[in-house]
């Protein structure tokens, strides 16, 4: 299991997504009580597999972003961002809407430590 | 999980040890069947096989050799893609998963002996069956359809060479025809599909045939993402396309293969194409292993196991899955509950709570899709829908252009789920 070590601040993120839809820049600011929770792995590998239904494991495909390779942070603040609705798509903010910060977490720890998506 | 060259030549021994004799040898290690490779079985064998690490025999039984999907097979009709590119072998799940891929039909289950035989000859041994048969259709159901008339009238709910063959009658049709199709009472497989298909064929007549028109004689009031199509049909194929609801005695029809006519409540059409969407159960196989009450295979929403046999799970199209549509989003989700509870049985990992999701894109014409979704959970009593959401009358163009790129991003995702 990862241990991440975190500055003790509320972090304000920005995240770059590049997407079909959301070609944006926006600020999430992210409650650290998410940021600092410590993702249980083997439950992130479950919730991903709903992620892989759409989200290609070898990278970007149509319309679909790539999330191959991106950052605890980046998948953290993503996840947060449609589950609070701030970022538009609503596959997305249903997919989110159901997910605790938990859940979050595990898929982000889950995310990280994949080294071989392509199984 | 790439196969090492120790393990393939362990699974080609296996393999031609069962073509040698009747039954399969026994490895020792717990044994699952799954009947059925479309978007069920292939994802619940494929998961099966790559999350036990090669602890579980896996052995996929399906007919066909080369997959094509019902979805995107209206895409085929409407000329938005080719028929090779919705078709899928199952070469990878044999070769990198080391699943023994069968092409036969499972005709008899003995859940006494925990048996399948199949059509071939052979009879295969399971710990856990996986049953993922699709859907079948009710005799009689179309007054004067049956199967014998498939060919006068396909009905294309099995996609292959019935979706080429209404194709090609849709496209033989003469300058100012009529196409008429018999769309299905609930419930059925994938239920935006007949209108999705009506668009797609609408699409085409625009082009090669603008003066033709297309009938739907349909048993129901209303339909999935009903505005939304109508909306569509208005504004890019004003005209063409007249739906009789059941208000109207859309319910009430017969038809006619050999004079290739339609009747409806009582009018008689004469028809150049007709596609008949028959009344749907559970693929025979359910029925065959008696796991059925009524149409349909009832189901535990925590793991899909049978409400009748706990060795038997039952996914995608031909269970009582509550509150999910029958889709093939809905047979992938449902499939990875499958596949943990399953693992769980037989090798004690860790089960997790079941969670389902399912989006349904249907295209109405070029750059113009639509979609419907929603989340779900298991409860006690059914697969419970949580949330959910669906595309609204008078969204950009812009809009209706990303919800179809995403569609194409999700067919790509989801048969590399299944396939490998």
């Amino acid at each position: 299991m990862l241990k991440q070590i975190l500055v003790s601040t509320n972090i304000i993120i920005t995240a770059l997504f590049s997407g079909q839809i959301h070609a944006n820049e926006v600020k999430i600011d992210v409650p650290f009580e998410l940021l600092e929770l410590i993702g249980d792995v083997e439950y992130g590998e479950y919730l991903a597999s709903d992620c892989k239904t759409c989200h290609k494991a070898n990278g970007e495909s149509g319309g679909i972003p790539n999330i191959h390779g991106k950052s605890m942070s980046e998948l953290i603040t993503a996840l947060y961002a449609y589950r609070e609705k701030i970022k538009p798509n609503p596959v997305m903010q249903m997919q989110a809407g159901r997910l605790s910060n938990e859940e979050i977490a595990a898929l982000a720890a889950y995310f990280e430590i994949l080294i071989n998506w392509e199984e | 999980m790439k196969l090492d060259r120790r393990n393939f030549i362990g699974t080609g021994a296996a393999i031609a040890a069962a073509m040698a004799a009747p039954t399969v040898m026994a490895s020792g290690k717990p044994r699952v069947v799954v009947v059925g490779g479309g978007a069920g079985g292939a994802t619940a064998a494929r998961y099966i096989a790559k999350d036990s690490k090669g602890a579980i025999d896996v052995t996929l039984v399906e007919p066909t050799r080369n997959y094509y999907t019902c979805f995107f097979s209206n895409l085929y009709i409407g000329g938005f893609r080719s028929l090779d590119s919705i078709g899928h072998s199952y070469g990878n799940l044999a070769t990198e998963y080391g699943i023994n891929v069968v092409h036969d039909w499972a005709v008899g289950i003995d859940r006494g002996s925990k048996t399948v035989s199949l059509a071939g000859g052979a009879t295969l041994n399971y710990d856990r069956l996986i049953l993922s048969p699709g859907i079948d259709f009710i005799d009689g159901s179309v007054d004067g359809w049956s199967i014998n008339a498939q060919n006068k009238m396909p009905h294309a709910y099995k996609a292959g060479s019935q979706t080429e063959l209404l194709k090609a009658q849709i496209e033989a049709m003469p300058q100012g025809g009529v196409f008429a199709m018999v769309a299905p009472p609930n419930p059925y497989r994938c239920p935006p599909g007949p209108y999705e298909r009506v668009s797609m064929t609408a699409h085409l007549l625009k082009a090669s045939n603008p003066t033709a028109k297309i009938i739907v004689a349909d048993p129901k009031p209303k339909f999935s993402k009903m505005g939304l199509f109508q909306e569509g049909w208005g504004s890019h194929y004003s005209g063409m396309i007249d739906w009789i609801g059941s208000e109207f005695g859309g319910g009430n029809v017969s038809v006619d293969p050999g004079a290739m006519t339609v009747t409806i409540d009582g009018e008689v059409t004469k028809v150049d194409a007709c596609n008949v969407i028959p009344a749907m159960k559970a693929g025979r196989i359910c029925e065959i292993a008696g796991i059925t009450e009524g149409n349909w295979a009832p189901v535990s929403g925590h793991t899909m196991q049978s409400r009748i046999d706990e060795n038997i799970h039952v996914l995608g199209d031909a269970c009582a899955q509550g509150d999910m549509p029958k889709s093939g989003y809905s047979a992938n989700s449902q499939a990875k509950v499958a596949a943990m509870a399953v693992r769980g049985a037989l090798t004690g990992s860790k089960v997790f709570p079941a969670k389902f999701s399912n989006t349904c894109w249907s295209l109405v014409d070029t750059n113009d899709g639509v979609k419907v979704g929603a989340t779900y959970e298991a409860t006690d009593e059914k697969i419970a829908k949580i949330d959910g959401f669906v595309s609204k009358t008078g969204e950009s163009a812009d809009l209706r252009k990303a919800t179809y790129e995403e569609s194409i991003g999700w067919y790509s995702g989801i048969t590399a789920d299944m396939f490998g």
